[in-house]
């Protein structure tokens, strides 16, 4: 555990006019120090600025140690920041308007497939005859149809990582921050589950920021590649991702695609 | 074909390896109470010990029968069974709260921990006659035993329970916008409760062990009163009988408390469990 050195984020947040059209949220000059266990002063971000535009798919990627992670925690609140705002087009309420997926599906083992996906709404106390639905639907779109009503042990890791993407989408939420959403999974898996993904971007249009270390994942998945350089964590480059719309299998033939995954190498 | 039936095959013999068959476990039971039944007269016929020692398996199940007909045991037997129940259901309420104060406030953690200490070193049963100096000799010095006796368990179990639960659903609920009471009955204590429950089975032992014991000191009813009052007019027998459902009772209520928890806790990994 860390103590943060800084204020609560809640006084670094502010919405502004300024947001400049099709900015969903701006991040500007972010610092994050922390004390280590050791008592050691450990500065996570540095000057960090970045937008986050309506719609787009935004890739974090950078070696570990870069703080990217600790982005993605200052995004969704879950972390404050030392010094630097965020600035939001509209303020997010809790439990509304972000989904977060996180490196380890965290599901409740007591509930089955469909409860877990559906903690969100239920949490609003949305009745369960409007979320159930929608969250039946998302999980026919990662074609968890049949599982429902299974319990997270009787699940593979990328099925449950799957109910937790739909658990993120479940209560409709404004942006979808994931962290490492596919780190813990097999090559196989983790090419099927960037398809579902694509295939529930297409469905909903949300604004997608996801971190990674994985060059062909934020190459196959998204609009803009954000590059960190660690010690301490800064924005080395932010690249447009050269490639069209839709992705797909041919997508990986293409000789850009390959270009474009050297470009992010060279950088990290 | 043949290699799928192989293949079944091979599977259920691992599983009947690994595990008896269900049906069998009264069996097996049943034959663990034969043996000790049998050595016990074995040894009662052999070494010629004298009566007012030891009773025979058959004077034993005669006085049980007797007692059971003129509704002695029943009386005896509801008089104990209810004081556990009772006391057990509180000292599991009060375990649970406390423990949920313990790990959720380092203040109450700091002014209970010393006190902790020195009430896991003392023997609780020391405590009896304090118990009944203060509160007399009836069923409030009795309940107060078990529930001393009980809750123990269940706020350590309930502690090591809460310390362990997921990090990450700090950050679930976080996101959800849950607020902490909800998420300490939604999440946490489900979390938690595999915990609780193994603390369960042992405060529900101690539970009986503590309603025997206050029955003994300070009661005219119950089993424990009926274990006294045998030993002290030397009715072997009765005494003898008196134990024997003991016993049965706290058996059966470690099997409840089993059963209880297999319901509750099916969603566990069998191979976690």
């Amino acid at each position: 555990m860390s103590a943060p050195t800084g204020s609560s984020v809640d006084n670094q947040t502010t919405t502004a006019a300024t947001v400049p059209t099709g900015t969903l949220l701006q991040i500007s000059g972010i610092n994050k120090e922390y004390r280590s266990e050791r008592g050691k002063v450990v500065h996570a971000l540095h000057d960090v600025s970045l937008d986050v535009r309506q719609g787009e798919i935004l890739a974090i990627i950078g070696a570990s140690g870069c703080g990217k992670s600790t982005l993605l925690r200052i995004m969704a609140g879950l972390d404050s920041v030392t010094s630097g705002k965020t600035i939001w087009s509209r303020q997010p309420t809790p439990g509304r308007d972000i989904g977060y997926v996180f490196q380890e599906s965290v599901l409740l083992p007591w509930r089955t497939v469909l409860r877990n996906a559906a903690i969100g709404p239920e949490t609003l106390k949305i009745p369960r005859q409007q979320y159930e639905p929608r969250v039946r639907e998302l999980l026919s779109l990662v074609g968890l149809t049949d599982f429902a009503d299974a319990l997270p042990r009787e699940l593979s890791g990328g099925m449950r990582q799957r109910t937790s993407i739909v658990r993120a989408l479940a209560h409709d939420p404004a942006l979808l921050l994931m962290d490492e959403p596919f780190g813990a999974l097999d090559q196989i898996t983790r090419e099927k589950l960037h398809d579902d993904l694509l295939r529930i971007w297409t469905a909903t249009g949300k604004t997608i920021v996801f971190v990674t270390h994985s060059v062909d994942e934020a190459a196959y998945l998204a609009d803009r590649v954000v590059v960190l350089s660690p010690h301490p964590g800064r924005v080395r480059a932010v690249h447009d991702v050269p490639l069209p719309r839709p992705r797909n299998a041919e997508t990986k033939l293409d000789p850009r695609f390959a270009e474009f995954q050297a470009l992010l190498r060279g950088e990290l | 074909m043949v290699a799928a039936s192989q293949a079944q095959t091979a599977g259920t013999g691992r599983r009947r390896s690994r595990r008896l068959p269900i049906v069998l476990k009264p069996f097996v039971a049943l034959l663990y109470v034969l043996v000790i039944v049998a050595v016990w007269a074995g040894y009662q016929t052999a070494a010629d010990v004298p009566r007012f020692l030891l009773a025979s398996p058959t004077e034993v199940g005669w006085q049980l029968v007797d007692l059971a007909g003129d509704g002695t045991l029943w009386t005896h037997l509801g008089y104990t069974v209810r004081n556990i129940g009772l006391g057990f259901a509180i000292g599991a309420l009060v375990g649970v709260l406390l423990g949920v104060l313990v790990s959720r406030s380092q203040v109450v953690d700091a002014m209970i921990y010393p006190f902790l200490v020195v009430f896991q070193a003392m023997p609780k049963i020391a405590l009896a006659p304090m118990f009944v100096l203060w509160f007399g000799l009836g069923l409030t010095s009795q309940l107060i035993l078990i529930v001393s006796l009980s809750f123990f368990p269940i706020l350590v179990g309930t502690v090591t329970g809460l310390r362990q639960v997921n990090s990450g659903y700090q950050d679930l609920a976080t996101i959800i916008g849950m607020k902490p009471v909800a998420k300490l009955f939604r999440i946490d204590i489900p979390a938690a409760s595999p915990s609780i429950f193994a603390a369960a089975r042992v405060a529900a032992v101690d539970a009986m062990t503590g309603a025997v014991v206050a029955e003994w000191i300070s009661s005219s009813q119950g089993l424990g009163y009926l274990l006294v009052e045998a030993n002290s007019s030397y009715q072997v027998p009765t005494l003898m009988a008196a134990i024997v459902v003991i016993v049965a009772v706290g058996v059966a209520l470690y099997q409840l408390v089993t059963f209880v928890e297999t319901r509750a806790l099916s969603w566990r990994d069998p191979v976690s469990a």
